[in-house]
């Protein structure tokens, strides 16, 4: 391998362990070769931004009316017919739909069935789809990917939204204001099954403004925070949102493992109780696991699959955050 | 795991477009090809919905769908070189002037790599897959994989030097 290719698949995290700390070691020698890695990682980060511009542009009117007229509920295991006659109707003519011999997409590979990034079957609660919706979308107007995620989180609240308000109630331990701790912990629960499926919008600020979330949550939250650094463990940070569980603000950390799973590490302020010793860990559903810890003032927990070594991330986290 | 609806697939697959139609642009190299092929690529993953595996993510189905209807049209013989940067400045149009402009003239290089450069470097630079699962979704080989990501930098390096 040339310099250039093991900097290329050192950028893509694809070197072993033992060749990654080997370049890095020679890059911590040789600052042409850090200026070199340094200047390469910055036109990635340069380059992922640009394409990200392309998610928020508006969708031509013929692609969402062939997906949003597509389907009527519960004929998923009939052989629904796309309703393109609209979608031509204004798009003008379109290429038909060629015979795929064998499309055969995504074969099942079980025992690596690596994409883990929150398998789009749902945990989430369904909703009913909006009775106008399909209308809507043969009037010619774009379609933004904001108003597909304000359909979205309709469908989801729908569905959704009783739950976690009751659930919030449930009685367990109890925050200094009354509010069980069972609640919050449920609430974050909620909030990551909707969230973990974000992917284009995981985020309210990225991981870039590193030092403004730390300021910004810490104010918000009452709890000092650093965000800790979990690449040892596979995660890279992708940035923060500010929740509400509990009655309180809450800081949530979002990570993603090398398959664009997600993984949130989440703090709030617990005043008044004891700091509880160890670690505890619980599991939300088939889907989903936490692990709990309580600094002298805070609750923590990592939140994520529960094949995701949330327990080591939390003894990670403990010591950095 | 619930059993899937058909209203679970519509929103899954509404949800996955900007992203489909991303990857679209990266196969094609060209809007007005990318998203005749994501309306043909949704109209299959609706007449094939039941085939979807639920424990799989929609994704990289949809992803893999595409790349064989293009492969099925043979377009992709009929390749051209670089896309002009103005017409990728038209798809975002939802931007600011400048902004668009910057934007425009860091995807239209990696839009007219040739060898289907573009769509490894989407999978895994853009979207951060591995090897193995880019690999998988193109159908080729992860040492393909490496090698074009590798060829891929080493071209836009000396492009984007130049644009400085």
């Amino acid at each position: 391998m040339t310099l250039q290719d093991r900097i290329s698949a050192w950028l893509d995290g694809a070197l072993p362990p033992e060749e990654a700390a080997r370049l890095e070691a020679e890059a911590a020698a040789d600052p042409t070769l850090a200026a070199k890695m340094q200047a390469a990682q910055e036109r990635e980060e340069a380059l992922s931004k640009a394409f990200d511009t392309l998610l928020e542009a508006p969708l031509p009117p013929g692609i969402m009316a062939v997906v949003s007229g597509s389907t009527q509920p519960g004929t998923r295991n009939e052989e629904a017919s796309p309703t393109v006659a609209g979608a031509m109707a204004q798009e003008g003519p379109a290429a038909p739909a060629p015979e795929v011999t064998e499309a055969a997409p995504y074969p099942a590979h079980p025992g690596e069935a690596a994409f883990a990034s929150n398998p789009p079957g749902g945990t989430a609660p369904r909703g009913e789809m909006p009775p106008d919706f399909a209308a809507t979308n043969t009037n010619g107007r774009a379609f933004t990917p904001a108003l597909i995620a304000a359909v979205l989180a309709l469908l989801v609240v729908g569905a959704g939204g009783g739950a976690l308000f009751t659930r919030g109630f449930l009685a367990n331990e109890e925050l200094a204001d009354g509010h069980a701790t069972r609640g919050w912990m449920e609430e974050i629960a909620d909030y990551h099954r909707v969230y973990a499926r974000q992917t284009a919008h995981l985020v309210e600020v990225p991981a870039s403004e590193t030092p403004h979330i730390e300021a910004w949550l810490g104010r918000e939250t009452g709890v000092p925070l650093n965000v800790p650094d979990l690449s040892a463990l596979g995660f890279t940070f992708q940035g923060a949102r500010l929740l509400v569980a509990g009655g309180r603000p809450v800081a949530q950390l979002l990570y993603t493992d090398a398959e664009g799973g997600v993984m949130a590490l989440c703090g709030l302020a617990l005043e008044g109780g004891e700091p509880l010793p160890g670690f505890t860990a619980q599991s939300f559903g088939d889907d989903l696991e936490m692990v709990r810890w309580n600094p002298p003032g805070a609750a923590w927990v990592t939140v994520g699959k529960p094949d995701m070594a949330l327990d080591a991330v939390a003894r990670a986290a403990a010591d950095n955050v | 795991m619930e059993p899937q609806d058909s209203t679970g697939f519509q929103e899954d697959l509404l949800a996955s477009l900007p992203r489909l139609r991303r990857f679209a642009l990266a196969l094609t190299g060209h809007p007005l090809e990318a998203d005749e092929l994501v309306q043909i690529t949704c109209e299959r993953a609706i007449a094939k919905a039941a085939e979807w595996d639920q424990e799989q993510p929609l994704l990289p189905w949809l992803y893999t769908m595409a790349r064989t209807l293009l492969a099925v049209e043979h377009r992709k013989a009929a390749r051209r070189g670089a896309v002009p940067a103005n017409e990728v400045v038209a798809l975002l149009s939802h931007m600011g002037g400048e902004e668009a402009t910057r934007a425009a003239q860091l995807i239209a290089p990696v839009l007219g790599l040739p060898d289907a450069m573009a769509s490894v470097v989407l999978l895994v630079s853009v979207e951060g897959h591995s090897y193995a699962e880019a690999a998988e979704i193109l159908g080729i080989p992860q040492s393909t994989v490496m090698s074009r990501m590798a060829a891929a930098r080493a071209k836009l390096r000396a492009q984007w030097e130049g644009l400085e």
